[in-house]
Formats: C-alpha cells, structure tokens, sequence
C-alpha cells in the first residue's frame, strides 16, 4: 500500500489548494507552539531562577495568553476547512465512480454485486475521508513542521538537535517496514468486513424464508460463530498493524527521555543553561507528535486506501473508443458467440440472423444464454469469442465499433426482472416517453391488459424500494408497458408473460404482431408455446449439451 | 468477562496518559534540580523514572488498544445476534416492516457505528479523567491551591468540550441523507441498465449529487459548531498553564514551593490536557453514534411471545376454506370455498392479480382474513405452522453454498437425499457438473445462476421437508413447458401423501381439484 497515491489528486481536483491550506495552518501553529513554548520557559526560569513576581511580568503573561487564543482560532478554522473540503472531495470522487459505473454499462455490478457498490461507494468512500482529511495533510505536516521545530531546537542547542536528528529517520523506517507488513492484512480485514456485513444482511434478508421453514433459531448461533471468527482474524491483524505505533510511540517518548536525561547531566556540568534546557524538553514532543499523528491515521487512513484501490478498478476501466452511429438497422446478424461467467461453464450462443419484421423467439432450458444474448445486443456483456454486425444503408459495422447511446436509442428492452427507480408508475412510464399523456398510459398499460384500476393508487401507485404491493404479474406487464410505449425498432422482450396468464398472453401476442408488422424487430425470449408459436422465427439455445 | 476486559483497557489507557504526565513532571523536576548542581546521585532516581515512563508510555497503550478492540468487537457481534433474535422472534407476517425502505442497510450500519461509542468515546474520556487526575494529585500534593484552582479548570474542560461538540445537532439529519444516499447509490447500481436504455441515468445522478449537496451542507455547518469544542480545548490548556505559573511564583516567593518545582507545576498542564485533544473530534460523533443507539435500541428489547405449543402431527389431515376472503386494503382479493385432504391436490388458477397470493398468505397467518380456515375440523391456530411447507414468491436463496441452502429444507439430508430432489427438478446433472458441486455458492459473490435455476433450486429445497401440507405458489414458474410437464408430475409423485396446494397460472397435467379466481 502506497501511503500517497498521486491518482488521487487527479479524481478529486479540489484537494490540492486544501492540502495547502492545512499544511500552512499546521506551519503557522507550530510557530506558535515555539513561540509558546519559549515564553513559558522564560517565565519558569524568570520565577525560578531571578525570584520574580507574576506581578512585575504581567506583559509577558498576556503574550503567552495570546499565543493561546491564537491556537484556538487556529484549530477551529482548521476544523472547518477540513470538513468542507473532505466532504468535497468525497462528493467529486463519488460522481466520478457513479458516471463511470453508468458509462460502463452496469457491467461493474455483476463482479461486485450490487451491494458491493453501494457500500464501497458510500462506506468506502466515507472510509477515505480519514485519509483524505486527515492522513494526506498529516503527511505533508510531518514533513514540515518537524524540519522547523527541529531547526528551531538545534539552534538553541546543537547537541539536542543532533539527537533529535538521529532518531527522526528511524520513525519512517519503522513505519514503513511495519506497513508493508500489514498492507495484505488490512485487505483483507476490509473483505471479511464486507462478507460479515453481507451474512447479517443476507440472514435478516432472508428471515421470512428462515421462519416458514422453522430454521430461524439455527441461524443465530451460526451468527455468532461467524462473529467470532472475524473478531479473531481481525484482531490478528491489529496485534501486527498497532505494533507500528508501538515502535513510533517508543522512538518518540524514549527520545524524549534520552534528551531530558543528557541536559539533566549537562546542567550538572553547568554546560547548559537552565531555560535552554527546558525549552528543548518542552518542544522535543512536538517533533516527534506530527509523525506519531501521521501512524495513528495511517491506521484509520488503510481501510481507505484498501476501498480506494476498488475504486480506481472502477475509475481506470478504459472507456469505449467507439462512436459509429446507425441509422435504419436492416438487419443484425451474430456469428457463433462465447460468453464466460465466473467460475461457470462457457456459454455458446449459435449464430443467428434477426431482420426488421420479424420475431425471433429464443428458446431452450434455463442457463442456456438466452438472457446473456439480450445483453449482449443491448451492449452489456462483451463476448469473449464473436462479433455482433449491425448492417444499415451504409453498410454493416461491428457493435463494438458503435456509440452505445445512440444505439441503445434504438432498443426498447424488458428485463426478466424488472427494477424500477423509486417513483409512480406514470413516471417510470414516462420516461420511455416523456410526453405521454395519462390517457396515454392508461391506453399503455391497457394494451399490455393491465387495467390502471386495479393498481391500489392507479397510475400514481408508487414503486421503487418500497415494499411492493403489486404482485409479479403486474410489475412485468408495467415493464411490457415501458418497453412498448418506447417508439423504438428493436424490441428486446425477456419472459413478457412469465407469471402472466393466457388471456394476457393473447393479447401481448397480439400486440407483438402489430410492432412486427409495422417493421419493428422483435427479440423474445420465452418459456411459454404460445409465445413461441406466434414467433417467425424459433432458434434453440444449448441444444448441444 | 466483557466489564472486566473494558475495564482493564480503561485502566491501561489511563495509566499510559499518565506515563506521558509522568514523563513530563520527572523529568522537569530532574532538569530543574539538575541547574542547581546537586551531586550526580541526587539525580539517580529520577534519572530511572524518566526512563521508566518513556518505556511504559508506548508499552501500555498497545495493551490497551488490543484490550479496547477486542471488546469492541465482541460488543458488535452481541449487537447482530441479538437483533437477529429479537426478528426472529417475530411471525412471518411482520416482517414486510424490515423490507421498508433502507431499514436493512441501517441496522448493519448503526451497528457499526454502536461500537465507538465504546471505542472513540468512553474509553478516551475515562482515560483521560484517570492520567488527568493523577496529574493534578502531583500538582495538589507540590502546591494545593494551584491543583485545585487546575482540577477546576480541568473537569470545566472535560465536560465542556464534549458538550460543545454534542450540540452541533443535524447528525440525524445527516444521517437521514446518508441512508437516502445508500439507498440512491443501490438503486443506480440496480438499475443501471435500465436506466441506460430509458434514459434515466441522469435523472439517478441529479439525484444523487442532490443529496450530496445536502450532506456537504449539513456537515459545513457540524464543523463549525464543532470547531468550538476545538478552540476550548487550547482556551482551557491556556488558563490552566497561566494558572499553574502564578500560583508557582507566588508559591515559590511565599516560599510555600521549592523553586526546583515550579517547571513542575507549570509543565504538568500540558501533560494532562493531552489526555483531552482527541475529544472534540470524538465527541462531535457522538450525537451520531447515540441515533444509532437509539435505533437499534428497541431492536434488542426481547420479546416474550407465549411459547406456542406445537400441535401433534395427524396421520391424515383435512384443510378447508369456508368463505375465507382476505382483508388487504390495496389489493384484489375473491373469496374462496374449497376442501383439501391428504392424498389430494388443490389447483388455484386466476389470473394476474386476481389474488391468488393473498389466499396463501391469509393460511399462512401472514394477513387478517374473514370467514374460517379448519385444519382436521378444528380452527387453524399458530401451532400448525410446522405442519406447513411453502414454496413462496419471495423466497430467498442465501449467499451461501447449494448444501447449504438445500439443508435449510431438512437440516438432517445427506448429499444423496440432496441429489435425489436435485434429480426431480433436473438440476441433478448440472451441479454435479459445476466445479464445486453441491459447495457452489449462490449470491452475488458466488455463481451466476439464472432465474429458472433458482427457482428450481428453492423448489427442492421445499421437497426436502416432510409434513403432510405443502403449498407451492407459482412452482414452475421460468421453465420450459417440457420441462413444466415433467417436473410438475415427479413433483407430485414425490408429493403424493401430503395435502398439495399449488398456485398456478399454467395449466398442469396432474389431476387436481381446481379452483379459478
């Protein structure tokens, strides 16, 4: 793990002149601290030593005073810019993976599954905050702030300053030797994390299931083990990764000892005087403090990186070069297609022809592609072996070679299962055409035989994440709706009528004939006869096997 | 076990502060007495505790830190077994509650946040009050006025700034769009295809920058309230530092203190504010962490449901619905006469939305419903629940292994008795062909089946159960008719001694008493 990723800068551009802002803030406080620091030790030595009443140095008091409102100030401007700023940048990097999960076609969903993005993208990223607002200035600080008290120091002292020297290279050398060690351990930290959280949520997901099946009071001694295994793998991990800071923390106050032991033995002599003395022992810690800050959020900070190194898998995705625009498909043809799915069986899709006014009817058992050659034609899935050529007037091109928006323009799909944004039915039908009426949509909805009235608010019936109250049935002919009322020339149609009862299906056939006729081309993908029956065209899928 | 270990930590997290105050006071006073240039030997003691505390410091915090997480850790997975028994405890028919919008991603994340309450909270503040107060026991035994007038300012401090970080408020607002956002992203996720072909992608975006917008608004104005907390902190260290300097000289010219000890009594004050300086960052989660709290609180209240008694299992039974019509306020529903025994099947057939579900979900007890259900002539009370089997609609697939899934039909299967119903619905072939046979996992991280294998896979997971009811919602729905055909008749071999609902908008080539909605 990289403890400063330049990539970083380049997605979020609002951090530079916040990095700036906090490291001048960190430079401007330390001059405080030594100015502080020298004050305080001169009032000591001027009590101590010359017998001097507080009442004859009220001036220098009142200095000191000021030293420490200026520090107040100080750290709540530096509160308030790092917050403003740390929300910033989450909020441009969380666009950015956002844009490209949507330029990528949804294609990053199926390796993290869809609650894997959401989490990375909210947990994850909220996750980087500490190493955004805190560890990636604190670096910076660390850096500077030691190099000026330590200048400082030497100047009143070389001897101290000369000890000081010597132990500040060790703090990075441990540092860094330590967190090579647990780059591997934080990883995977964060992925049990993940599966912990999953295997919570997958039980209480799953509780209705659990309970008609009386398996409910198995589960939770389950939970409980799978607690215990991550309390105790993570805390393998924290036993290494907390011994840098043990390391750090020793070189610090060790040094700190070490020094005030020398000028204890150099005043003896009378080689030093008294206020020099006290000055080093005073500002020793701040040398060491910004780098003992820099390991404490560099702990904090790992869980970000670990997250962020999933996000740049995202980001750095290489984007489609791609920007053939067809116009009038006449006909799109596929040679022999491979698809491979994760540790599953390569799927072979036969070759095959579809031209406008025809309905082509995919057949064959379920997990033969039949859903997998939808996407591929909608642009989702890329075969690993194949080409899909989509002729016009001008000529054929390969799919791959086209702008995916512009021919997505082209397609209206439904998918086998349907997810709908959160809103009414007359808005998710409206976006296939925004300017439809809502007789429009009644007569949509109608002609997929779903009667608007039967829905429990109409057309205004919400749907989305809310708990649906619509049975299955219902929720495909409302995607049927979408799908038809989008004036495209391609249909893409995955089980219309699964869960949808034969008079329906009559009427859908029907409908699908129409489309045919008046030239749209039509892809089914069905388990239903009479489907398949009114199809032109019939291919089967994984007949081989 | 638990109190104690916290406890421990506490005790090691303070005593390491106080090493750093240690550190600070020891050596002040070895360097103090050092200038007055007493023999070397004077020194020795001090010498050794200077080095001491140096060592000690790092020493202790790392045993604390362990003692910290590990306690944290076991308190989130109490957290997660308990909320998942207090659900479970609930009847099937409440828990359309927990799909309510995002209550799931909150529960996992309020329990996460649960945690530092312990964790950035309490075990800092504890440990400071501790190294704090043996500071100012050092500073109240060299000089009482000056450690009291220090212990004032102290515990000012220690309560102040947590209040000033508590007030900033609108973490619950916050908190309510961070959950939005969850939700949003989930959707986007979701939808993405979607959305690509009817062109809502920006729609989603808009709304998620304005969310983010509203977030960055809510946090700009915590920061500045939490900043105070910040500022206090240097205010406080300020007056006590001041402090401490003018009773030390006017200690030291009443000769009430020994001169050596006023670099004592000043730098002491630094020490045990240090203690303090992770507070206000911490303490301006805290509103945070008790809204989680609070949200999960009722989660862990446990319910006593009378223990239902189980009824016995009869050798043959009877179900029938006298004029049962279920009570759903937004949906359709009919209502149904019918009888089925052991040995017989029930075929309910209508059409979409006709309310074939709401007569499942009305004999399972999931909805209220008028009219009258007899199990064996008898009214059908909770404990006949076991009596029942279900395929449902919304029946889930863990994100564990095929066994796995299988055996929450019957715990007890061996692989044969797995593979037996895997034959039925012509799965048998195909996973014994996968890689990892019966040990492929299901779920987004696992294998990618499709909707016909998963259905099949929840129907034989349902054939694995042995009671003399089964009802099968939609059974064969995403099959071929082949393979509705063949499936359909083993089931009902397989089935043939129970009493067999089946819903089904599909004509089935078995003979059953049909009813049509």
């Amino acid at each position: 793990m990289k403890p400063f990723d330049p990539r970083l800068l380049r997605y979020s551009r609002s951090s530079r002149g916040f990095i700036f802002a906090i490291v001048l803030i960190a430079v401007i406080g330390a001059t405080f601290t030594i100015a502080q620091a020298f004050l305080l030790v001169d009032l000591i030595c001027k009590f101590f030593q010359d017998n001097r009443a507080f009442s004859s140095l009220h001036a220098e008091v009142v200095v000191l005073g000021l030293i420490f409102l200026a520090r107040a100030l100080l750290a709540f401007t530096n509160d308030r810019v790092s917050t403003t700023a740390s929300s910033k940048m989450r909020n441009e990097l969380r666009t950015e993976v956002m844009k490209k999960t949507l330029e990528n076609s949804g294609s990053d969903t199926t390796e993290l599954g869809t609650v894997g993005i959401a989490l990375l993208v909210t947990k994850g990223i909220n996750s980087l905050d500490s190493y955004f607002a805190k560890f990636l200035p604190q670096l910076f600080i660390a850096v500077v702030v030691p190099v000026v008290v330590g200048i400082t120091i030497a100047w009143r002292d070389w001897k101290s300053g000369g000890i000081i020297l010597l132990t500040i290279p060790l703090i990075p050398v441990f540092g860094i030797l330590i967190g090579k060690f647990t780059a591997s351990a934080t990883e995977k930290k964060w992925q049990t994390l993940a599966l912990l959280s999953g295997y919570f949520l997958d039980l209480l997901s799953g509780l209705t299931t659990l309970k008609v099946y009386g398996r409910e009071k198995l589960q939770s001694k389950k939970l409980d083990e799978v607690g215990n295994k991550y309390r105790t793998e993570t805390m393998q991990v924290l036993r290494v990764s907390f011994l840098s800071s043990l390391a750090l923390e020793l070189v610090a106050t060790l040094s700190v000892a070490l020094l005030a032991v020398t000028i204890g033995l150099r005043l003896v002599n009378g080689s030093m005087p008294l206020s020099v003395g006290l000055f080093v022992l005073v500002l020793a810690p701040e040398v060491y403090w910004p780098i003992r800050q820099v390991s404490a959020y560099f702990h904090a900070a790992a869980d970000g990186v670990a997250a962020f190194n999933q996000l740049f898998s995202i980001l750095e995705k290489p984007l489609r070069n791609a920007n053939y625009v067809a116009t009038q498909v006449s006909e799109i043809s596929w040679s022999e297609l491979k698809v491979c799915y994760p540790n599953r069986e390569e799927i072979i899709i036969p070759a095959g022809k579809w031209r406008p006014g025809e309905i082509h009817a995919l057949i064959g058992p379920s997990g033969s592609g039949k859903s997998t050659l939808a996407g591929i034609l909608l642009g989702f899935i890329y075969p690993t072996e194949g080409t899909v050529t989509i002729s016009d007037q001008s000529g054929s091109t390969d799919l791959s070679t086209m702008d995916l928006v512009a021919w997505r323009s082209l397609i209206a799909w439904q998918p086998q299962e349907p997810k709908f944004p959160i809103g009414t039915v007359a808005h998710i039908l409206r976006h296939a055409q925004p300017q439809a009426s809502d007789s429009d949509l009644t007569t949509a909805l109608l002609r997929v035989d779903l009667d608007p009235q039967d829905l429990p608010q109409g057309l205004q019936t919400e749907l989305g994440t809310v708990r649906q109250k619509l049975s299955i049935g219902q929720l495909r002919k409302i995607a049927l709706a979408r799908a038809l009322m989008k004036s495209a020339p391609i249909l893409i149609l995955d089980e219309p009528t699964a869960s949808v009862d034969d008079i329906s299906e009559n009427q859908i056939a029907n409908v699908l004939r129409e489309r045919a006729k008046e030239g749209a081309m039509v892809l089914l993908i069905s388990h239903r006869e009479f489907m398949i029956g009114s199809s032109t065209h019939v291919t089967s899928m994984g007949v081989s096997k | 076990m638990q109190w104690r270990e916290m406890a421990s930590a506490v005790l090691l997290s303070g005593a390491s502060l106080g090493a750093a105050v240690g550190l600070l006071a020891t050596s002040a006073w070895l360097i103090s007495m050092a200038s007055t240039r007493p023999p070397v030997l004077v020194l020795e003691v001090a010498i050794v505790s200077v080095r001491f505390f140096g060592l000690s410091r790092g020493v202790l915090k790392y045993a604390s830190r362990i003692l910290e997480h590990n306690s944290a850790l076991k308190i989130q997975s109490s957290l997660r077994v308990r909320i998942y028994e207090r659900f479970s405890r609930l009847l099937p028919g409440d828990y359309s509650a927990l799909h309510r919008g995002n209550l799931l991603s909150e529960i996992i994340n309020d329990v996460e946040l649960a945690q530092d309450l312990w964790l950035r909270v309490a075990s800092p503040w504890l440990a400071s009050l501790i190294s704090g107060g043996a500071g100012i026991t050092i500073i109240h035994w060299l000089l009482p006025a000056c450690g009291n007038a220090i212990a004032a300012i102290f515990l000012l401090a220690t309560f102040l700034i947590p209040f000033l970080a508590m007030i900033s408020g609108g973490e619950s607002e916050a908190r309510n769009y961070e959950s939005q956002l969850f939700d949003q992203i989930l959707q986007v996720a979701e939808s993405a295809p979607e959305s690509l072909i009817y062109n809502y992608d920006r729609e989603l975006l808009n709304q998620i920058d304005q969310l983010q917008d509203k977030i960055t608004e809510v946090e700009a104005r915590n920061a500045a309230r939490s900043g105070f907390a910040s500022a206090f902190y240097f205010v406080a260290l300020g007056a006590s530092v001041i402090v401490a300097l003018r009773f030390g000289a006017e200690g030291a010219l009443n000769h009430h203190l020994a001169g050596i000890n006023i670099a004592v009594v000043a730098l002491v004050p630094l020490a045990i504010f240090d203690g303090l300086s992770s507070l206000p960052g911490a303490f301006s989660q805290l509103r945070l962490i008790l809204g989680a709290i609070r949200n999960i609180g009722p989660m862990l209240e446990i319910i006593d449901l009378t223990t239902i008694e189980e009824s016995s299992i009869p050798l043959s039974v009877r179900l029938e619905f006298r004029a049962v019509l279920p009570l759903l306020p937004d949906a359709t529903t009919r209502v149904i006469s019918a009888t089925v025994s052991s040995h017989e099947t029930l075929l309910i057939s209508g059409r979409s939305g006709s309310g074939k579900s709401s007569i499942i979900n009305a004999l399972l007890g999931f909805i209220p419903y008028s009219g009258e259900i007899l199990l064996n002539g008898q009214k059908l009370h909770p404990g006949d629940a076991h009596l029942f089997s279900t395929l449902l609609q919304d029946d889930y697939l863990f994100g564990t292994s095929i066994r796995e899934n299988l055996k929450i039909g019957n715990p007890s299967a061996e692989d044969q008795e797995l593979l037996e119903v895997l034959e039925i619905v012509e799965l048998r072939d195909f996973v014994l062909n996968l890689p990892a046979g019966l040990d492929t996992m299901i779920g987004s991280l696992g294998f990618n089946f499709s909707g016909g294998e998963k259905q099949r896979l929840k129907l034989a997971r349902v054939l694995l159960r042995n009671t003399p009811i089964f009802i099968l919602d939609e059974p064969y729905e995403f099959l071929d008719s082949g393979q509705v055909e063949r499936i359909s008749i083993r089931v009902s071999e397989r089935l043939a001694r129970s009493a067999l609902i089946i819903v089904s908008h599909l004509p089935l080539p078995i003979s059953a008493l049909s009813i049509s909605l």
